[in-house]
């Protein structure tokens, strides 16, 4: 598993070329709208009012990932995470809603529960897809700056960025741990030496990054550093990034009035 | 154990932005930079211990550390867990961005419970005798999951009796692996003692310990 979050901002698209900032704040507002949903629709789900809106929300979703041109494979690794989730919600819901149950076999299923899930799972999805282009599609580095110039609290930005940095060294420090165990001869068993093997390993890379860390950032501050990181991207808002952002938002909107209304 | 998107009545997510936002606010506002390295390392510690699948019959399991994180890093364990969520969402579809307020709730309460337990139960002397230690880290980094579990099947439950269940469905696997990490926990907070006692953050906001880092 490679935890680049940037491995596709290489490539080209409309989506890549958006402002990230507007990319940002235009997807996150839409992410939000998608979370919404109809009072009384988990009690009372129809199948007329409720449904078609909600399969819109994700044909609109899956319209802004197709338009950012990203792989189907990394789309299909991020969905990944939830289906076991998903999976559950599908089977017991059917089994427990109450209300009126219809016999399939021997199994008595409630339609309603199966309609309040799937439903269920399509916001998912829609909102999930979303995530994929807001962060997928710029260099890290740039969508922190963006960040950032949307007020994203500083010290919060920081955290991210050092986190970020540690992934790839743990990665490499957790590999390295392992080949010199093994090499020692170690195999995990279920007993206290396993056990305290892995308590110390755990407590050596902390200890070993912590320190690595504290003078990383004593480094930083040497020469200069107090908070602000700098890239040589400069924001500059065009005319599409604003068409992009309010056309965008705006079938949103209309989506969730359908929705909600 | 993380709530995806989409799952939960928007009062209950709006609810969780609100809470998880003003708690991880009140506790930058007196962040200290000096502490940046280790709330950063201990994130990320537990970002990539989530990588590493442990299979648990159908399902796969991983290490949770929240224990850990919230006896190291104390009340900085809410902004850490926020960033880590973030980088469980953004990277493997854990979770959600609408819901990521809540997921912050929920494991950070069980953080913050487990640090109480372990200050409580732990006097805070300075020699380190490793079977009491190790008790107590156990007992509380089970407590933190213990709560942390009552919690996520709780909200759930909020929006209807069938999410509830569900819950409780998916919450038996981490239970048990909630053992494994409350021994591993143990034996890692017993080694960091040791090794690098100024890391424990005792005072509440760690002036003390800060003080160590650049003498």
């Amino acid at each position: 598993m490679h935890p680049e979050i940037d491995r596709f901002a290489h490539l080209d698209s409309l989506v890549h070329r958006w402002d990230p900032r507007w990319k940002l704040a235009c997807l996150f507002l839409l992410m939000l709208s998608m979370g919404l949903e109809r009072p009384g629709s988990r009690d009372h789900p129809s199948w007329e009012a409720d449904l078609p809106p909600a399969l819109g929300c994700l044909g609109f979703s899956v319209a802004i990932v197709l338009l950012a041109r990203l792989p189907f494979a990394l789309i299909l690794t991020r969905l990944r995470g939830v289906a076991w989730f998903f999976a559950v919600v599908l089977i017991i819901f059917p089994l427990t809603y109450p209300g009126e149950k219809t016999l399939i076999g021997f199994v008595p299923v409630s339609s309603t529960g199966f309609l309040v899930a799937f439903l269920m799972v399509l916001r998912a999805f829609a909102i999930l897809l979303l995530a994929i282009p807001a962060f997928g599609t710029s260099r890290f580095d740039v969508t922190m700056k963006a960040l950032r110039r949307l007020r994203f609290p500083a010290p919060l930005v920081q955290i991210i960025l050092f986190t970020y940095r540690y992934f790839f060294v743990y990665s490499d420090q957790l590999r390295r741990m392992l080949i010199a165990a093994r090499a020692r001869g170690f195999h995990p068993r279920p007993d206290l030496h396993t056990l305290r093997v892995a308590g110390n390993g755990l407590g050596i890379l902390l200890v070993e990054s912590i320190e690595r860390t504290q003078r990383i950032h004593g480094a930083m501050k040497c020469r200069g550093f107090f908070g602000t990181f700098r890239t040589l991207e400069v924001f500059r808002t065009r005319a599409v990034d604003v068409a992009l952002f309010c056309g965008i938002l705006g079938i949103g909107v209309l989506l969730s009035l359908w929705r909600l209304l | 154990m993380h709530i995806s998107d989409g799952v939960l009545p928007p009062q209950i997510w709006l609810g969780g932005y609100l809470v998880a936002g003003a708690s991880a606010a009140v506790v930058l506002r007196r962040f200290d930079e000096r502490r940046l390295p280790q709330v950063a390392v201990l994130t990320s510690l537990f970002f990539v211990c989530s990588l590493i699948q442990i299979p648990l019959g159908v399902t796969s399991v991983h290490l949770l550390l929240t224990g850990l994180l919230g006896i190291v890093l104390g009340w900085l364990s809410v902004p850490a867990l926020l960033v880590a969520l973030f980088f469980q969402t953004v990277l493997l579809g854990h979770g959600g961005l609408t819901t990521i307020g809540v997921n912050t709730v929920i494991m950070g309460a069980g953080a913050l419970v487990s640090r109480g337990v372990f200050a409580a139960l732990w006097g805070g002397g300075s020699r380190v005798k490793s079977l009491q230690i190790s008790v107590v880290a156990f007992v509380a980094t089970l407590g933190g999951i213990v709560v942390s579990g009552a919690l996520f099947i709780g909200v759930l439950a909020l929006g209807g009796k069938s999410l509830g269940t569900v819950a409780s469905i998916i919450i038996i696997p981490y239970l048990v692996v909630g053992v494994l990490d409350a021994l591993v926990t143990a034996s890692t907070v017993v080694f960091l003692l040791r090794v690098k006692p100024e890391l424990f953050d005792r005072s509440g906001c760690g002036r003390a310990h800060a003080e160590h880092q650049y003498p």
